[in-house]
């Protein structure tokens, strides 16, 4: 076979085929990609390239009514690192002898250690192009060292950080509130719906409530990068805009003064008061906190709210959890100093609840039969005690004190005559009850005259963590055993945990016996015993400081009760205002004149008649240029306990003046601080001296035999 | 008169020699060069640059002067493959057969010398590069050449009609380069040497069933290669990153690389971004944008029209090169001709495929356009052999 017989022709064809297809297969796929899909991989080479950088705008300030600074902004010089150039995608410090030098020079510059320095970087930020200050209000000095030697420290920059700042101290710490870093379970909320980690937002108060008016614009830089992350020039910068200022109802002044004369009352009547049990022995006074509110009735402003024991925002805004523990700690009952004890401490309201009662008698008249409840007109016996079930129920006076009407009970503060109309309106109900009526048909006028009032349910207050607090009832009763029989308990209490007790922790030879398994049986049952408590405000009712101002400001009002508000006007950095903050009717109680004219007549005479339960502690107050309308509250909340302290009633002083015209509602709550006449009528009378700018009296201790 | 008028003898001798040797120089090879060729392989030679000097010099964000030293590396090795393919084209090319063995041997002691580590220099974890004073050889292009001629130079002696003995011999010859290439590691160049073992088994004439039982045994080989772990995990990483674009969670470097390149190319759309205006080239968003991937330099400058243009040019000279293998005076120049145009295909089809996600990743560069000495002087040898073939193809 010759060289020359063989021709690769064909053979040459499949390779020209095999050339002509790859070069097909890149040309389509070319297609594809520039021309079909070109636009998409554009965009993606420009968000290769861009990024933004956002910076933080100043927030808003905090005002008092008369425009001085509550909260304001101050610059503060900082230290911070960037972080990639210390930390890899990790978040670990990058393994490179140089950068672990240079962590060891900045941790010695800044006198801290370095684990310590290295997890201040680890913090998160929004973004990488964003420092992480490591050390805020450092000495100006090592701001030059990192300035002047960047060769030392690199990636490490000095910066000028905006911080909260409170001129007026702690004055209002619970309200303010304080700002923080967004936290985990808040991110992708509804309500923090366009926040991302590292974004610093209000957390309480009124920093929380206001936030949107307080955050600024943030400035948003966006800037060509290289590969290597590093800029390469600018595209657009609009610097950020600060925050609006929120104006608040408060009188600095007056809550200073407030803040002051709750403190004072409560160390005076730590120093010095004792309150006698019913077995005669004196106990000291422990008043281990409470709260106080003026407000004004005819707009629901709040002037002045303060809450004993309190705290220091510049604390909380220093980070510092042992601060944040302190301040938190629910543990300990003389501690809990972060709690808003006006809105969110819950007290038996005690006789400052009578006008719930009153209210609820003269709709009992008007909407009954006629026969229960009372007119302004009628007239019922105070007894020293009255048996109801089988149980009797003593008035707070061991005396008898004859025939009064609603006013002159309220003036007494007589709880016999309320133990009677709301045993006569028990008996009523039960026997619809036995009728077969169901549970939540039947009509509870008390509990309803007491919703009226605002009780029962937040009142609305612009400020978190409001409690609601109970107006027991039926359905309450039933769910409530139905809820707690079988808790588990550690010593036995009213009705917690009953079954618990009757099955498994009590012989049945025990004398409590019978009585836990009774409860464990039939504790779901609205006994009249428990209607006759809660006609003083004893019992399972719960109100709020808040609640109790609320409802006195309506009593004022005559009807119109105003929701309470804490902010009044937004105003645009430039001192503009840009909204109103308007007053709101919560609730508007329609009445005949003649029943304000009766309860307003009992409120004033509680203050103003020689025989009035708040009479004392008014000694000397020029009632008669600023008349005074009040009452007087001792709860009793304590059960079984060793505790001294447990024996001691929450004591109530809820007001408003000038009687005939009133402007101010002033409410005062003192925990385990004894009668409502001996510890908080007398805080309540410094903070009217402070208010009509009178002389300012010691604060002494009223009577604690009177309710 | 008559004789006055055709001269008398020694005139009309003079003139039929004169017609005789014009007629015998039209057979010299010197007439018969093909300008096409030549003149498309210049041409992209001269993209190259302009492509080298827009990815080496247009940076954003760098201080200092650009400097222009790949710009005239390359220029420098341009001129040595001029020099090269002229040397490639005056010998005939029966007698570069005649040096096929010492050509070939030449090139295993190379190949073998680069494993030596302390003569190799190690980049990227491999060995490919004797630097020989400020200019680095790449043995393993050498090698390419030397295998070409070493095989088809077996095949012709064969004629056409090659025995097992002859499959045989020319396995071993391809094998021993592509085991040592393979050891440097450079995978790439290693399926090179395979791939021209197949094109120029197509064209010496070897049975299509023998042909059809070396690629079931190569895939069979390959298979093998990566079950029993001889191909370490970058390399993995780097051949199977264009087949899971669409997981890049998992994939790491040569995803970003590829993700990065076809960013580039994509967003140069039809008519492309404009000379030096490639953002991604100047943001150095590709590393070696001006060796392996020079390609997304041309796609997001040029866009689809440039890269057309350049696929164009490679078309040229695939088409030259068969029209020389077709027309080639013997077999032996056939095979080296239709070797050379399938080595430029896949080096092509591979380098360009590799930047925009349809072939794996390899350090392949792409003919006349890459950044690389070595490489551009061995493409014009072989535009210098083809020309050689094409030249001699009368006589």
């Amino acid at each position: 076979m010759a060289t020359d017989e063989y021709s690769p022709g064909l053979r040459l064809s499949v390779l020209t085929i095999v050339m002509v297809g790859l070069l097909v297969a890149l040309t389509s796929r070319l297609y594809y990609l520039q021309v079909l899909t070109g636009d998409i991989f554009e965009d993606l080479s420009v968000s290769n390239r861009t990024t933004q950088v956002t910076s933080e705008a100043p927030r808003g300030r905090l005002l008092a009514s008369d425009g001085s600074e509550l909260v304001r902004n101050r610059i503060a010089l900082a230290v911070s690192v960037e972080r990639e150039r210390f930390l890899d995608a990790a978040g670990e410090p990058l393994d490179d002898p140089a950068v672990a030098a240079s962590i060891t020079r900045l941790a010695e510059l800044l006198d801290v250690e370095e684990v310590d320095l290295v997890e201040s970087m680890q913090s998160l930020g929004r973004s990488v192009f964003r420092p992480v200050p490591v050390a805020v209000d450092v000495a100006p000095e090592v701001v030059f060292a990192v300035q002047e030697h960047p060769e030392l420290f690199p990636g490490v920059v000095a910066e000028r950080l905006p911080i909260r700042e409170y001129p007026q101290g702690q004055v209002a710490a619970h309200l303010v509130g304080y700002i923080g870093e967004i936290q985990d379970r808040q991110l992708g909320t509804d309500e923090w719906s366009g926040f991302d980690a590292g974004d610093i937002i209000g957390q309480a108060g009124m920093e929380r409530v206001y936030d949107e008016a307080l955050q600024g614009t943030e400035g948003v830089r966006r800037i060509e990068v290289n590969a290597s992350n590093t800029m390469v020039g600018e595209l657009s910068n609009s610097p950020p805009i600060r925050g609006n200022d929120v104006v608040l109802t408060l009188d600095p002044d007056l809550q200073s003064s407030v803040e002051e004369i709750l403190e004072d009352g409560i160390m005076t009547a730590r120093d010095e008061f004792t309150y006698e049990l019913d077995d005669e022995s004196k106990v000291p006074v422990e008043a281990t906190g409470g709260a106080a509110i003026v407000m004004d009735p005819r707009t629901g402003d709040i002037k002045a709210m303060a809450s004993y024991p309190t705290f220091d925002p510049r604390g909380l805004a220093s980070g510092s959890p042992d601060y944040f523990e302190y301040v938190f700690d629910n543990d300990n009952v003389w501690g809990r100093p972060g709690l808003n004890r006006a809105v969110g401490g819950t007290y038996p309201p005690a006789s400052v609840w009578k006008i719930a009662s009153g209210l609820g008698a003269l709709r009992d008249r008007d909407a009954g039969d006629g026969r229960g409840g009372v007119t302004p007109d009628t007239e019922i016996d105070c007894p020293a005690s009255l048996e109801v079930g089988g149980r009797e129920f003593n008035n707070w006076n061991p005396k008898p004190e004859g025939e009064m009407d609603l006013a002159q009970a309220l003036m007494r503060s007589c709880d016999t005559f309320f133990y009677r109309l709301a045993a006569d309106q028990w008996a009523q109900e039960r026997a619809q009850e036995s009728d077969g009526v169901p549970v939540d048909e039947i009509t509870e006028v008390y509990g309803d005259a007491a919703r009226e009032l605002g009780f029962g349910d937040q009142v609305g207050l612009d400020i978190p963590q409001e409690a609601s607090g109970v107006i027991p009832g039926r359905e309450w009763r039933l769910n409530y055993w139905f809820d707690t029989k079988d808790l588990s308990i550690a010593d036995g209490d009213s009705i917690n945990g009953s079954c618990t007790m009757a099955n498994d922790v009590l012989d049945p030879e025990d004398e409590n016996w019978e009585l836990f398994r009774d409860l464990c049986i039939s504790g779901g049952i609205w006994r009249g015993g428990d209607a006759v408590n809660m006609s003083i405000g004893q019992g399972d009712v719960l109100v709020t400081p808040l609640q109790v101002a609320t409802a006195y400001a309506g009593m004022a009002n005559r009807g119109t009760i105003m929701k309470p508000k804490l902010g009044q006007e937004i105003r645009d950095p430039s001192g503009d205002v840009i909204e109103v903050i308007e007053p709101e009717v919560l609730h508007d109680v329609e009445a005949p004149d003649a029943w304000w004219d009766e309860l307003q007549q009992g409120l004033e005479d509680v203050v103003m008649s020689d025989r009035g339960t708040g009479r004392v502690p008014f000694e000397g107050f020029p009632l008669g240029r600023y008349p005074i309308a009040g009452k007087t509250g001792t709860g009793q909340a304590g059960f079984n306990t060793t505790e001294d302290r447990d024996n001691v009633p929450f004591s109530w002083f809820a007001s408003y003046a000038p009687a005939d015209d009133p402007e101010y509602v002033v409410v005062v709550v003192i925990e385990r601080g004894g009668g409502g006449s001996q510890t908080s009528a007398p805080i309540v009378r410094s903070i009217y001296e402070k208010i009509f700018d009178l002389k300012v009296t010691e604060i002494q201790a009223g009577p604690d035999d009177v309710d | 008169m008559a004789s006055s008028t055709y001269g008398d003898d020694r005139t009309q001798r003079i003139m039929r020699e004169q017609v005789q040797s014009r007629w015998m120089r039209a057979y010299e090879p010197i007439r018969h060069l093909d300008p096409i060729l030549v003149g498309t392989a210049l041409l992209l030679a001269g993209i190259g640059v302009a492509l080298i000097f827009s990815a080496t010099t247009t940076r954003v964000g760098q201080g200092g002067e650009a400097s222009l030293g790949f710009v005239w590396r390359q220029l420098l090795a341009l001129g040595l493959g001029g020099v090269g393919m002229v040397v490639a084209a005056v010998l005939d090319y029966r007698w570069i057969r005649g040096l096929a063995p010492l050509l070939y041997g030449v090139s295993i002691v190379l190949l073998v010398v680069v494993l030596i580590p302390s003569v190799g220099t190690l980049v990227n974890g491999s060995r490919r590069w004797i630097s020989l004073g400020g200019f680095n050889l790449q043995p393993s292009e050498i090698a390419k050449i030397a295998v070409i001629i070493a095989i088809a130079a077996l095949l012709y002696e064969r004629g056409g009609e090659p025995t097992l003995g002859t499959l045989l011999a020319c396995l071993a010859l391809a094998g021993i380069p592509a085991g040592l290439i393979f050891l440097e590691p450079d995978l790439g160049s290693a399926i090179v040497i395979v791939w021209l073992l197949f094109v120029m088994f197509l064209v010496g004439g070897l049975p299509l069933r023998w042909l059809a039982g070396l690629a079931v045994g190569g895939i069979g080989a390959v298979a093998y290669a990566f079950i029993g772990g001889f191909i370490k995990s970058y390399q993995l990483e780097r051949l199977t990153a264009f087949l899971d674009q669409g997981n890049s969670a998992q994939a790491g470097d040569a995803l970003y690389q590829l993700n990065q390149s076809m960013i580039a190319i994509g967003s140069g759309q039809l008519a492309g971004q404009g000379f030096r205006q490639g953002t991604q080239n100047a943001a150095a968003f590709i590393p070696e944008n001006h060796t392996d991937f020079i390609f997304t330099v041309v796609g997001e400058e040029f866009g689809f029209v440039g890269s057309l243009v350049l696929l164009a040019l490679f078309a040229v000279l695939m088409w030259r090169g068969l029209r020389i293998a077709m027309i080639a005076k013997d077999l032996f120049g056939a095979i080296v001709a239709s070797a050379i145009v399938g080595l430029l295909g896949l080096q092509v089809f591979v380098n360009v495929g590799m930047t925009i996600g349809i072939a794996p990743i390899t350090g392949i560069p792409l003919p006349f356009v890459s950044y690389g000495g070595t490489s551009l002087i061995m493409w014009f040898a072989l535009i210098g052999l083809l020309l050689n073939i094409h030249m001699r193809r009368f006589r």
